[in-house]
Formats: structure tokens, C-alpha cells, sequence
């Protein structure tokens, strides 16, 4: 299929944010329209470049990576898992779905003390996250270069739509569980 | 017998208080005394006497009728709440075991005209095949009241505050699912009740009219039949479109509820293995790779010197041959002098690009040469030039990033200064 440059206005922009590891979601208001738009003409483009742009419908792209560029990267990706699994944890015990850490309007700083003071401080010191402070720097800061959450008016974090990818994770988990189970059971 | 004309003028009159009636005790009922203070509410300043009038009027056509063994309770009359949520396009999804009933019926119906042709008593089938038909039309109508009633129901989940939990705010999205969906499917599924009833009345029909077809007998009546076989089909196709429907409505807010379950007891599982055999366990960072922009030629931060040093474990030099010092061989470059470009720069002026023009003109030369060459016809004030926007170049073994030269003419030294 052709690629009709002309309608890639913002192709230089896209590609930088894509190839530094950003997902670009619907808030990305001068991205993502012309993204969306022009799916097809970007995947083709950027497959002749080597990249496999990642299209999810529930509203966000990203560059799958090779293997070999993620090696840096097992911390992060294991500290934003940390993060969204106590989050799901602590708002279901408050009685609400995983699905308010999206919908919410933003997740407080005052609710980092809530998750580094209980059951969960052993947890994040497995990720090298000790403190508060820690929770922001190394954590929902990081979220924000990657494009997983976006600052909240110096309050807080909003959460954006590519944490799906964790939650995935979590659904992909309980698959694997209910197949051992059933296994097992197979088995006795 | 209530006359209809009074019933339409009390609605008529009495609409905002009959609404008001609805929406609160549409399945329930209500004490004389609520009753009472409603009524005061929306009349305000109303006296005690027009009150009870007021409560009379409903009384008396029976909008409002008391509650079976008390009769200080009311309720609204079934017929006029029907009436009253359809002028409201407001429905309430009935019992799957309603549409049940009502098919079974007609199975009897149909074996009933059966009888009513072997004994020939036309008046028996004229009268059982309008209620037939009268029945199909009911079970219709059923059908696409309660399509209605689902699309409501699920524009009510998806609009309810979203502060609550999801397994509140589609409770009735669920027992939807579960009351209406489930056995509606049972029933409209090949051999389902539907399906076989369908079936028998349709053959009953089918030998209805073969046998007035060779007997001669009750042709007349053939129409009827007729019109009740063209109504089965229709209803077996609003059976299956308004299933369909409800189907696409309900589904994806109950895979929903599954989805937002499985996530929450997903994410409780992977603490749980997180706090038994650590974080690694998990595999995260292959479930969720990120990129990291793949950077071989600067090292920063100790990751990415890590990461260049694991590239060096692979490496090996490309064999070179060293030219030898009495080599017959003559390079390109010692042929072509600075002199002889110049010359050739300022016979092609104005040049669009000087780095372009070098590589396009000297593609054989060695990339130093070239850059040599730029750079001495950039520097000083020897040419008019305007710098141009960085970009890529490309000789023959190497890329270049700079930013280049427009050159207009040459500037020739003034033999005065």
C-alpha cells in the first residue's frame, strides 16, 4: 500500500515519542488523532523501518521492542507492575474496581504514605523502592516518560489508558492459575 | 364497567401525580399516608378536601387500587402502569417464563382449530383462530418491550455513578443475564420450546390448508390460516432478533464484570507469588517489554555501560589490509588536488548544497577528503555562502551529519586593503 507522507504531518514527532519507549494515548492530543486516523499508513511505515507499532484498542501505541533493547528496563517494568498490583489491591479492599485507578481523576501523593506504611513496605523494597519519595521518583515519574500516567496539577498522578498492558498481566495470571487448577484436578 | 372516557380524563388531569406514582412505587406499593403527603408536596397550599378528592379520582377508575388483605395500601393497576410505562417508553423486562407461557398456548390454540375443522364447526375455528393470531401479536409485542426494556437497562448501568463498585451498578445487568438471557437462549435454540412449538403449529397450519385445499371445505377460512402462518414467521423472526439484541447489549457489560473480577483476584495472585518466590519469579519484564531506545555508540548511566560491555562480549575486528609502501597501487585521492575542486566550485556556481556537490562530483573519494574539502571551502570569507539545516549525507562507506552550505559566488580580495 502507498504511504501518503503529506498526511503524516506529525510522523517526525511520533517516531521520536514511540522509539524512546512512550505510549501514546488519546490525551496525547496532538498525536494520537493522527495516529488513529492513519493507523495502516504508520504500521507499514514503521514496519519498513524495523519497528512493530503495537495498535490497542482501548486507545493507545506503542513500539513492541526486540529482546535485546529491554534489558535495561526489568526494574521499571517491575516497579510499574508493583505499583498497579497494590493499587488494584488497596481499592478493591475500599470496595472499588481496578477500572477507578483509570477513571479516577488522579491518585494523591498523600496516598503513596498509605502504601509504603503497611503490608505492602516489604514488597516495594524487593523493586528498591524504600520511601515515599521513592514512590514518586522512581516510580510514577518514570510512569510519565513512559507515558503510563501523567502529572496531576503537582497533586497527584492520573492514570492513562496503557496500564491495560498491567492488568493484562493480571488476567493472564489467574488464566494460568485456573489451568493448573484444573490440571491438577485432572490429574487426581 | 368503568367508562374508558373517565379513565383518559383522570390520566389527563391527574398525569403529573400518576407519573410521580410510577417512578416510586412502580413495584411496590404505598400507605394512605405517603400517598397523602405526596399528593401535598406536588399540590402545595392544597387543602385537605382536595387532597382526599384527588386520592378519590385514582379510586374510582381504578388507577390506584388497594393492596390484596390491606386496604390502607395502594398499588397502581397493572393495565395502567403497562399503559402509563409505555407512554413513557419506560419497560420493565418481563419473565422469560411469560413468553413460555404464552407459546404453549399456542400450541393448544392450534389443536384447537385442528378440532374445530374435523368437527367442521366454522364459527369454533373462526373464533380460535383469531385468538391465534391475537396471541402471536401478544407475544410480539412482548418481545419488543422487553429488547426496550434491556437497552434500558444498560444505559442506566453505564450512566450510574461510577464512584460504585461495578458489580453494584450492574447488578441488574447481570440478573438480566442470568433471569432473562440464559433461558430465552434454551428457548429459542434449535429444539428449544420455541423452536418446537413453532414447529407443531406450523405443521397443524400447513394441514389445515392441505386438507381445506382437497376437501373444498371452509375456504373461506383459508385466509385466516394463512395470515396465522405469515404471523408465526414473524414472530419467530423478532424471537431471534430481539435475543440477538439483548445478547449484544448484556454481553460485553457482563464480560465486564468478569474482566474487573479476574483483574482484582489476578493482581491479589501476583502479590501473593511476589511475596513467596519474589518479584522475579513474576517474568514481568517479559509479559510487559519496554523499549529502550537501543543507544551503541554513548554510554551514560551504569545500565547502558552494562549493556555495551555485553555487546563487546561478540565482538570481532574485520580483517584489513594495510596498503604495502611500495604499493603500484595510486589512490583516487592523490590524483585530484584542492586547486583542481576549487576550480571546478566556482565554475559550477551557485551551488544549492556544497556537501551535496562534493559527494555527487568526487562519489570515488575518501570521506576525509571530502570533509577536508568542505570544510576548507566554508571557512573564512573566501565565498558567499548561507548555512543551511542540519541533515544526513551519505559517501560511499560513511553518514554524515552536519549542517551545510549554500554558495553563491566567490568573493575576490580587494587589492586596495
Amino acid at each position: 500500500m502507498p504511504i501518503q507522507t503529506d498526511e503524516l504531518k506529525q510522523v517526525a514527532n511520533i517516531y521520536r515519542e514511540l522509539l524512546r519507549g512512550y505510549h501514546i494515548s488519546h490525551q496525547d492530543h496532538e498525536w494520537y488523532p493522527e495516529l488513529s486516523h492513519n493507523q495502516e499508513q504508520y504500521q507499514n511505515l514503521f514496519d519498513l523501518l524495523g519497528y512493530q507499532l503495537v495498535c490497542d484498542p482501548r486507545g493507545f501505541y506503542y513500539f513492541f521492542p526486540e529482546e535485546s533493547s529491554s534489558i535495561s528496563l526489568n526494574k521499571t517494568a517491575q516497579r510499574f507492575a508493583m505499583i498497579i498490583f497494590i493499587l488494584i489491591e488497596i481499592y478493591a479492599d475500599e470496595g472499588k474496581d481496578p477500572q477507578f485507578i483509570l477513571e479516577s481523576e488522579y491518585i494523591p501523593c498523600s496516598d503513596f504514605a498509605k502504601i509504603i506504611k503497611n503490608k505492602y513496605q516489604k514488597l516495594l523494597e524487593q523493586v528498591e523502592v524504600f520511601n515515599e519519595q521513592d514512590i514518586e521518583s522512581k516510580i510514577f515519574e518514570k510512569m510519565v516518560k513512559f507515558g503510563f500516567a501523567s502529572e496531576y496539577m503537582g497533586r497527584g498522578y492520573q492514570m492513562r489508558p496503557p496500564i491495560h498492558r498491567f492488568f493484562d498481566v493480571c488476567l493472564d495470571l489467574h488464566k494460568e492459575t485456573q489451568a493448573k487448577v484444573a490440571v491438577e484436578e485432572t490429574s487426581t | 364497567m368503568i367508562e374508558p372516557k373517565k379513565v383518559l380524563r383522570t390520566l389527563l388531569n391527574r398525569w403529573d401525580i400518576i407519573a410521580h406514582l410510577f417512578e416510586q412505587i412502580a413495584d411496590s406499593s404505598i400507605a394512605l399516608q405517603e400517598l397523602h403527603y405526596l399528593i401535598v408536596t406536588l399540590i402545595p397550599q392544597s387543602e385537605q378536601s382536595e387532597v382526599s378528592n384527588v386520592i378519590d379520582s385514582l379510586l374510582k377508575v381504578d388507577i390506584l387500587v388497594p393492596v390484596a388483605n390491606n386496604p390502607n395500601r395502594f398499588e397502581i393497576n397493572s393495565v395502567i402502569m403497562e399503559f402509563v410505562g409505555y407512554l413513557k417508553n419506560e419497560h420493565r423486562l418481563g419473565l422469560s417464563e411469560e413468553i413460555e407461557a404464552y407459546v404453549k398456548h399456542l400450541e393448544l390454540l392450534a389443536n384447537k382449530i385442528a378440532q374445530a375443522i374435523q368437527t367442521g364447526e366454522s364459527s369454533e375455528f373462526v373464533k380460535y383462530a383469531g385468538e391465534l393470531d391475537r396471541r402471536m401479536r401478544d407475544v410480539i409485542k412482548k418481545l419488543q418491550h422487553d429488547e426496550k426494556a434491556l437497552e434500558g437497562i444498560a444505559e442506566q448501568a453505564k450512566m450510574a455513578n461510577k464512584q460504585i463498585p461495578l458489580r453494584q451498578r450492574y447488578a441488574e445487568v447481570i440478573s438480566s443475564w442470568d433471569e432473562y438471557i440464559e433461558p430465552m437462549v434454551e428457548m429459542i435454540n434449535p429444539k428449544g420450546v420455541f423452536d418446537r412449538t413453532v414447529q407443531l403449529v406450523e405443521n397443524q397450519l400447513q394441514n389445515i390448508i392441505h386438507k381445506t385445499d382437497v376437501v373444498g371445505f371452509l375456504i373461506d377460512e383459508v385466509e385466516i390460516v394463512r395470515q396465522a402462518q405469515a404471523r408465526m414467521m414473524e414472530m419467530e423472526k423478532v424471537a431471534q432478533h430481539s435475543l440477538k439484541r439483548g445478547t449484544e447489549i448484556l454481553l460485553p457489560l457482563r464480560e465486564e464484570v468478569r474482566t474487573n473480577n479476574t483483574i482484582t483476584q489476578g493482581a491479589s495472585l501476583a502479590l501473593a507469588i511476589i511475596r513467596k518466590q519474589g518479584i522475579g519469579y513474576l517474568n514481568v519484564e517479559n509479559r510487559v517489554p519496554l523499549l529502550a531506545l537501543s543507544q551503541k555508540n554513548v554510554v551514560g548511566s551504569s545500565a547502558s555501560i552494562e549493556k555495551y560491555i555485553h555487546g563487546l562480549r561478540g565482538f570481532e575486528p574485520t580483517p584489513n589490509r594495510f596498503p604495502s609502501r611500495r604499493s603500484d597501487r595510486k589512490s583516487l585521492d592523490k590524483v585530484i588536488t584542492f586547486d583542481q575542486v576549487g576550480e571546478q566550485v566556482i565554475k559550477s556556481l551557485p551551488i544549492a548544497d556544497i556537501m551535496t556537490w562534493l559527494i555527487e562530483n568526487y562519489a570515488m573519494v575518501s570521506t576525509d577528503n571530502i570533509i577536508e574539502w568542505f570544510s576548507m571551502f566554508t571557512r573564512g570569507d573566501s565565498f558567499q555562502k548561507q548555512r543551511l539545516t542540519r541533515k544526513d549525507y551519505f559517501t560511499k562507506t560513511h553518514r554524515i551529519s552536519l549542517r551545510s552550505y549554500q554558495i553563491f559566488g566567490k568573493i575576490y580580495a580587494n587589492s586596495n586593503r
